[in-house]
């Protein structure tokens, strides 16, 4: 190994190394280094929240269908939908933000639809609520929640 | 600190055959390449503004979202590059490509709303295989050069796979330091667990649990909270696999068992990281146990480490 090859590998390694520690050490977040912080908060409380996409179909105005599937959100998973979504809330221009993320995320819905990438139904309009549910032992009552706030709704153009 | 320089010198660069080095790419690659395959990029292109919140390296490198039909361009080009790699045909231009554009292309989802975390150790190790010289043995380019010969060990071939582990030890230690630092042991003592295992039934994880066996474990406080504790243990002593050999097997074991049942109970999809597993299967001592291997490999053209 030559000595030059040997100072690079060491320069590698010590970028790396010490980009990691230093996010372990602070607690930051400098993707790809990271703290690593998934499930570190303790849960106490067995009622939560979380904000949550429905569907309006067409054909059924008064139904509503749960659009936490993976193909509906595409290329969102439920998680990053979730978060994301509650993320632009807190932001300054909320309202026209949110209205703009969810008219997106419909357009997509509706365009994978008609490409035949996923079964759901056509829809007239998307809502956004915030769901609380009361944690069961055996999560019998997942759906319907045990309440709902519409916090925005958009229409297909 | 002659002994520190000594220490220094033989964890990282004591000599060591290609073969492990070039084993751990032609698999890793050969992984990636099947499990991004199906993944299309180029979908984020079409996602709207308001949801754009950059990470540190993107905000940093005033890297955006490019047009769909650029994020294909840069899509076709990694999983080819992704391809050649895996094969070592022109390894150090294609492990290049890998990490330069695998870090646009898997960091770009992270911009959208939330980090997920089980990409981000893939990311460091494509730069450490760019960084190396993983094409000196099991590569097409070790036998387009064609000398025949016994593996020349170097330290060349060991820092690598000694800094994977590093670095997946490192994920480890962060995760059990970061339920210290924000719940102690009550993280472990309390229902938790108990409480995050029925969570995730309500559809909140980037997937749902492959089995109801989660809301079981639930009930039983008393388990739940033994492996809580059991977790943190894992994780907070994980660098122990760093420098004993037993202690290596067993916890690199129980991580991986503990991936699995957080997928089976809970949801979360760690995707490509399990994938990094190989780095710590010590293959040239598997392939010597397995005389016909042994025998063939001993042939195979390698060149020798400079």
């Amino acid at each position: 190994m030559t000595f030059r090859r040997a100072c690079w590998a060491n320069l590698v390694i010590a970028f790396l190394v010490l980009g990691s520690a230093y996010d372990l050490i602070t607690g930051g977040a400098h993707w790809p280094f990271a703290a690593y912080a998934m499930y570190a908060e303790v849960q106490r409380d067995r009622c939560f929240v979380a904000g949550q996409l429905f569907g309006v179909p067409i054909d059924a105005p008064d139904a509503e269908i749960w659009l936490h599937d993976e193909a509906y959100l595409h290329p969102f998973d439920q998680c990053r939908m979730r978060i994301g979504l509650s993320r632009i809330e807190s932001q300054p221009e909320a309202a026209r933000l949110l209205a703009e993320a969810l008219r997106n995320v419909l357009q997509r819905y509706e365009s994978r639809r008609e490409q035949g990438k996923h079964r759901g139904p056509a829809l007239q309009s998307l809502r956004y609520y915030h769901v609380e549910w009361q944690l069961d032992p055996e999560a019998r009552h997942v759906e319907p929640p045990a309440r709902k706030v519409l916090k925005a709704e958009v229409y297909r153009d | 600190m002659r002994f520190l320089a000594a220490g220094w010198q033989q964890f990282w660069f004591a000599p060591a055959s290609p073969l492990n080095l070039g084993l751990c790419r032609l698999l890793f690659l050969s992984g990636m390449f099947f499990y991004y395959l199906p993944v299309d990029f180029s979908v984020w292109g079409t996602v709207t503004d308001a949801f754009w919140m950059p990470t540190f390296l993107f905000e940093r490198l005033r890297w955006s979202p490019g047009s769909p039909e650029t994020l294909m361009l840069l899509q076709v080009t990694w999983k080819l590059a992704l391809a050649l790699g895996a094969i070592g045909c022109c390894t150090r231009m294609s492990t290049l490509v890998v990490f330069g554009v695998g870090i646009y292309l898997i960091g770009l989802p992270h911009n959208f709303g939330k980090i997920h975390h089980s990409d981000a150790l893939i990311v460091l190790f494509l730069g450490i295989l760019a960084a190396s010289r993983c094409g000196d043995a099991c590569s097409v380019d070790a036998w387009r050069r064609g000398r025949p010969g016994e593996p020349i060990p170097s330290g060349e071939y060991h820092w690598p796979i000694r800094l994977a582990w590093v670095l997946f030890a490192l994920v480890f230690f962060a995760a059990g330091v970061s339920k210290m630092r924000h719940a102690g042991w009550e993280w472990a003592a309390s229902d938790n667990l108990a409480i995050l295992l029925v969570q995730h039934h309500y559809h909140v994880a980037n997937a749902d649990p492959w089995t109801t066996w989660g809301l079981a474990l639930a009930q039983v406080g008393w388990l739940c909270r033994l492996l809580a504790f059991h977790t943190l243990a894992l994780e907070l002593l994980f660098p122990l696999a760093l420098l004993s050999r037993r202690a290596r097997g067993l916890w690199v074991a129980q991580a991986f068992l503990l991936q699995i049942g957080i997928r089976a109970l809970m949801g979360p999809d760690f995707g490509g990281f399990l994938l990094c597993y190989v780095f710590w299967i010590p293959w040239s001592a598997l392939l010597r146990r397995a005389p016909v291997m042994g025998r063939a490999n001993a042939g195979a053209p390698l060149r020798q480490a400079a």
